[in-house]
């Protein structure tokens, strides 16, 4: 029935900012008539923090801890994003033992991101169970961050010109069996939630909008790649040794929100054959380059010898004296292209340290894909682009 | 490596579409199984996943990190020197040092150490930082207060037996010596 005939003004409601659903703070202002959305206004920024202005008074080794709490569902990939970025300014190559330990730190804690926004998509769809399944499933993967770097989730792991750790004893077997029992436990909420009738008719047709949109809006990421193009950072240019690697990239096709499901559910798994295949060809070797401009000596020398120890205190209150340039790095995050751009004036700090951050970007077009919805499309819409607050609103 | 693009294979709407109850079987068959192989480990008194703290403990890795704290040395002094680089290299500017002078062998100590834990985000740079191994992350992580004034440690506070920490230093070891 029309809005004028029951002499009633389209009803304006707050979704958000405190919403069960829109976990991360985000505020979507809705004009409703009855349960159609009419128009949809969301306001990001609620969890603002001064990320990129806090950086430029940290030396660079500093702004690793904040970093992790960009997208703190896997806080590895922006560690590893922002220590590229600072690593092509320095012009330094990392060596081949470094890379795969980090490829197989970020693809774990990619494990984590998708079986969280799966689950948690699933839960604010009332399927309680898959949600129960795949956190065990992300306690287990987090598990294995923990033996790696020694906290669950704010990892500070990566550091510039390598990573703060070795391989812990026995992680190889560790992580064989722990990924077997997340891959178990992936196919379980597969079970229950792919087939199931009603989170089909939730989920198919909606949050629909065609590839070009999203390419205009600037998205990237599993959204992107559920409506059809396969721009995946790891294979259109491959970092790390992502070149070295067999995987695939799974694509969609109808860009809608049960595609955008199916690409993440393939991306755990895609992500579990790399982190296998790294397992299997890591090659021994040191994992920190050997650069003193930028990494610390080591502590065995520092207390036993001058020079390391001059070294150890140069670098620490200096800060690394980055040469004087700009340079931007990108990663594929858990939601699309995690960049930093960083000035250097040539000081131990940043000048300037921009976050192109994946969920500001993904948030761009979620107005476009509610309006002319109904209202109970906006949840899995929403959780499917996974907006992470820390990171969107930095 | 090429790597390949594929497309997810969106199911055809299956016998479960047009039989919903048919889901509903599978959703039960899944969660009962789940049901029997929690029941069947905690008949063995192995539980699958949940912890049941505090009585039970979350068995933590040797990398653990948790607060910072000050390594005592058998001579019941603190190890640091007050050299300062934990405080440098803080991104929070957590830790506070009052350097002082003695007439012992290491020629100064920390008069005041304190730490602003309701700052400190456990990241490991003091650590990383100190070259005398006198400040490590300890495995205690249960630090929950009453009042601002409680999350401020001072030195006395902070000084932990060497012995207490050494799964820690080992760990460091590790890879510090090798």
């Amino acid at each position: 029935m029309p809005v004028g005939e029951l002499h009633a003004r389209p009803m304006r409601i707050n979704f958000g900012p405190s919403h069960p659903a829109t976990h991360g703070t985000v505020r979507i202002v809705l004009d409703l008539d009855g349960e159609k959305i009419l128009n949809a206004d969301v306001q990001v920024g609620y969890l603002h923090r001064g990320f990129e202005k806090e950086c430029e008074s940290g030396h660079y080794y500093q702004n690793i801890p904040y970093t992790d709490r960009l997208n703190y569902s896997s806080a590895m990939l922006n560690n590893v994003g922002y220590c590229l970025a600072v690593e092509k300014l320095f012009g330094i190559k990392t060596p081949p033992r470094c890379e795969f330990i980090r490829v197989i730190a970020g693809e774990i804690a990619r494990i984590t991101d998708h079986m969280l926004c799966v689950g948690a998509m699933g839960l604010e769809l009332a399927a309680m169970t898959p949600f129960l399944y795949l956190l065990e499933g992300r306690e287990l993967a987090l598990d294995l961050l923990d033996a790696l770097c020694g906290a669950r989730i704010t990892t500070n792991y990566i550091r510039v010109g390598g990573v703060w750790a070795d391989l812990p004893e026995g992680f190889a077997p560790f992580c064989r069996e722990r990924l077997d029992r997340i891959a178990g436990l992936v196919d379980d909420a597969h079970r229950m939630l792919t087939d199931n009738p009603i989170f089909r008719q939730r989920l198919e047709g909606t949050g629909y909008l065609p590839a070009e949109e999203l390419i205009a809006y600037g998205v990237t990421g599993p959204l992107l790649r559920a409506g059809g193009v396969a721009l995946d950072l790891r294979r259109v240019q491959p970092y790390l040794v992502y070149g070295e690697l067999d995987f695939d990239v799974p694509v969609g096709e109808h860009s809608d929100n049960y595609d955008r499901y199916l690409v993440r559910l393939e991306e755990i798994r895609q992500s579990r054959r790399m982190v296998l295949q790294c397992l299997e060809r890591i090659p021994d070797g040191p994992v920190n380059a050997d650069d003193p401009r930028i990494r610390w000596p080591r502590k065995g020398k520092v207390f036993n010898r001058m020079e390391e120890l001059i070294d150890q205190f140069k670098l620490v209150t200096e800060g690394d004296l980055a040469p004087a340039g700009e340079v931007y790095a990108a990663v594929e995050g858990a939601n699309g292209e995690v960049g930093f751009y960083i000035v250097s004036d040539g000081s131990g700090r940043p000048y300037k340290c921009r976050c192109r951050a994946p969920s500001f970007s993904n948030m761009q077009p979620l107005a476009r894909m509610i309006t002319g919805r109904m209202l109970a499309d906006i949840v899995p819409t929403f959780d499917l682009i996974n907006m992470i607050g820390g990171e969107c609103d930095r | 490596m090429p790597v390949g693009v594929i497309k997810v294979a969106r199911p055809a709407p299956t016998l479960a579409q047009r039989r919903p109850w048919l889901a509903l079987l599978v959703g039960l068959w899944v969660a009962t199984r789940h049901f029997f192989q929690s029941a069947f480990l905690f008949a063995r008194g192995r539980q699958n996943f949940t912890v049941h703290f505090p009585e039970q403990r979350f068995l933590q890795p040797p990398a653990m990190r948790g607060m910072p704290v000050l390594v005592r040395m058998s001579n019941g002094k603190e190890r640091c020197v007050a050299c300062g680089l934990c405080e440098w290299a803080c991104p929070t500017s957590c830790i506070t040092i009052f350097p002082a002078e003695t007439a012992d062998g290491v020629e100064r100590y920390p008069e005041v150490f304190d730490i602003d834990m309701s700052r400190c985000m456990f990241c490991g740079l003091c650590e990383e930082a100190c070259p005398e191994e006198a400040i490590v992350m300890s495995r205690q992580v249960e630090i929950a207060c009453y009042s601002r004034r409680g999350s401020l440690w001072h030195k006395e506070d902070l000084l932990v037996p060497r012995d207490q920490l050494q799964t820690r230093l080992d760990y460091l070891h590790r890879h510090y010596d090798a």
